[in-house]
């Protein structure tokens, strides 16, 4: 069973991505900013972690630097409700420093769905 | 023997009223003269004359001419044809000339002279005084020049200068103040403030009465008022703001005040580019308050949609619960929809720009428009030669120009009236630009929507490019329109300037910069 990592600070968001993750059957973990997560992929070494962009302590730009410092071939798909510092749209700027997929707030089940499939089935990684 | 002290009292008496004359005549340094004219001598000559000529006291004072060596070489001929026209006519002499004293100073002499004929009807005595008039000279060309200074700063200042008197009457005006108010002094001069023509309004836009013009609160109270600001129609019915200041003036002794100088600088520039800023301002920080909601909206609407879809394939396919929860996510989608609109109208990007021709934009928003106008609308549009190219993004040109044609429509409503879509291309100088933010100087594309509608009062000028401003019924418009129509003509570095009179209509011009094939 493959795990997958959500890290947003929103406790309703988790709580979504749990049920709609746990119903396709993969198994879920959680952490609610940057730094938890950090931690809990050394720790269990997830197959793909799902980064909020906007989250306190540690941003998603940042976990998603430090995770690919830490592994290389991490798989990370990059969520936001809309984050944008002038005409920087940060989840635009995490897809081009090199997430493997990004996805706008609010989303279907069904498109999370298919992206992490897509993202999963990626074999060559980052 | 005879009691002579009544006379020796009586001479001590006259010697010392003779001194005190003396003095007098020191001080006022004036002598007095009986010329005897056909002696060619003085028959009588005060001592003062010295003084007065520079000349040693030990000169006997009767032998002589003294004046006539001494006048001025170019006062000299006017001296004698005065002279001589004195004694023709009146007899009388009164008359100011420059003498050259010995060490080559010059004095101003002013003389006064009685002449009296003798039996043959000829001059024959002259009885006058001189006198030394050279400090009064001093003193009154000090303060022409004073004065002509005074008036030259005056005259030179940016500022409109007005000079009102005790009734509020103009006895004066400078050249900016005609400049800026489109009058010459001729007709400002003896207008009063209270004069219903200067159709002058508060910052509101309120009248701004007569009597209470900053001029005639100084008359009243004596104090002076600072930018006081006023607008005023000119004659060709612009309006000017101006910033006032006055001053009132008193004549020496009087407590009431007996003028008032007004000064005024013209704001109007100032005030449009205060206004523009003041809107982008607004516009960016609801920018930022819309990205804020927009982005908390988005985090709420990921539960919202993704646990219905959960629950919904939990549920019988043809269950009343399935209907609602799928109406939820409907609701939903039109939240997120809504949500994107903010964001975009609060991110306001760079639009993609595309070389594009304005008559075939032109054609295609009025071949949209026309079948849902009214008939009652007379619809003219013309492209003139030499319109040039713009770079911009024709989607959002497009949606600019639908919203202004739909607004100068709904101005004029069933009752009709004429619609004109026109283009045309402008140069924009520098002073034209700098009151209008984000406008460079240069070619420019100018496009003109106007309509014969119902106008707006300049409350509702001042207010249009507002967010969620909206003078139509609940219901009729988001409001949005006019702020996301001055967003698109901000994001392609252009202006738009609305000119309005009720009852008269309304005109929008825009102004966006010409496509340049040389910059390439």
């Amino acid at each position: 069973m493959k795990s997958i990592l959500v890290a947003d600070d929103d406790k309703l968001v988790r709580i979504t991505l749990r049920k709609i993750l746990e119903s396709a059957g993969y198994a879920f973990l959680e952490a609610k900013d940057g730094g938890e997560a950090i931690e809990l992929f050394r720790k269990r070494k997830p197959d793909l972690v799902i980064v909020d962009i906007v989250m306190p302590i540690k941003d998603g730009v940042r976990t998603f630097l430090e995770l690919r410092g830490f592994d290389t071939k991490a798989k990370v798909i990059a969520i936001s409700a809309g984050a944008r510092s002038g005409k920087i749209d940060y989840l635009d700027l995490t897809k081009r420093i090199g997430a493997n997929g990004i996805l706008a707030k609010p989303f279907t089940r069904a498109s999370v769905l298919a992206m992490v499939e897509r993202v999963l089935a990626d074999e060559k990684g980052a | 023997m005879q009691d002579i002290t009544d006379l020796k009292e009586r001479e001590e008496e006259l010697r010392q009223s003779e001194a005190a004359l003396d003095q007098a005549a020191r001080l006022a340094k004036l002598a007095h003269y009986r010329w005897s004219k056909v002696e060619g001598r003085y028959l009588q000559l005060s001592g003062q004359i010295f003084d007065i000529l520079g000349i040693p006291t030990d000169v006997p004072p009767k032998a002589g001419d003294y004046i006539d060596p001494r006048l001025h070489p170019d006062d000299r001929q006017r001296v004698f044809r005065e002279r001589g026209a004195a004694e023709a006519g009146e007899r009388k002499m009164d008359m100011e000339y420059r003498i050259v004293r010995p060490d080559g100073g010059v004095r101003h002499i002013h003389e006064i002279a009685e002449i009296k004929l003798g039996a043959s009807g000829l001059a024959e005595v002259y009885f006058g005084t001189f006198q030394d008039v050279s400090e009064q000279k001093r003193v009154e060309g000090e303060l022409r020049e004073s004065e002509e200074r005074h008036r030259s700063v005056v005259a030179a200042l940016a500022d409109g200068v007005v000079l009102q008197d005790r009734d509020g009457l103009i006895r004066a005006a400078n050249g900016s103040a005609e400049r800026i108010l489109g009058l010459t002094s001729d007709q400002m001069i003896g207008r009063t403030s209270l004069d219903p023509r200067w159709r002058a309004v508060k910052e509101d836009g309120s009248p701004f009465p007569g009597e209470m013009h900053p001029a005639m609160t100084t008359l009243k109270t004596g104090q002076p008022c600072r930018d006081v600001i006023m607008g005023v129609r000119k004659p060709d019915g612009s309006l000017t703001w101006i910033s006032i200041n006055t001053q009132p003036m008193f004549q020496p002794g009087e407590s009431r005040c007996g003028s008032v100088v007004s000064s005024f600088a013209d704001i109007t520039d100032k005030r449009r580019a205060e206004a523009e800023l003041r809107q982008a301002q607004k516009l960016q920080s609801i920018g930022t308050l819309a990205g804020g909601i927009a982005h908390e909206l988005n985090n709420l609407l990921v539960p919202i949609i993704g646990l219905t879809e959960l629950t919904i394939e939990k549920l019988p396919e043809r269950g009343k619960n399935r209907a609602n929860l799928n109406n939820v996510l409907a609701a939903a989608e039109r939240a997120r929809l809504l949500v994107q609109n903010i964001l975009a109208f609060s991110r306001r990007d760079k639009p993609s720009r595309r070389i594009i021709k304005i008559a075939p934009l032109m054609d295609e928003v009025m071949a949209m428009l026309r079948p849902v106008l009214p008939t009652t609308i007379d619809i003219r549009q013309k492209v003139e030669r030499g319109t040039p190219d713009i770079p911009a993004d024709a989607a959002l040109i497009h949606q600019v120009l639908i919203n202004l044609v739909s607004n100068a429509a709904a101005a004029m409503g069933l009752r009709g009236g004429l619609l004109e879509l026109s283009a045309a291309g402008v140069e924009l100088a520098e002073s034209f630009c700098g009151a209008r933010n984000g406008l460079l100087p240069g070619r420019h594309a100018r496009i003109r929507v106007s309509d014969t509608g119902h106008g707006m009062d300049e409350e509702t000028q001042r207010r249009i490019f507002e967010p969620f401003f909206t003078t139509k019924q609940t219901g009729d418009g988001t409001g949005m329109g006019l702020s996301v129509v001055h967003g698109i003509v901000s994001a392609h570095n252009g202006a738009i300037d609305v000119d309005s009179t009720i009852g008269r209509g309304t005109v929008f011009t825009l102004y966006f910069p010409a496509f340049d094939p040389s910059a390439i």
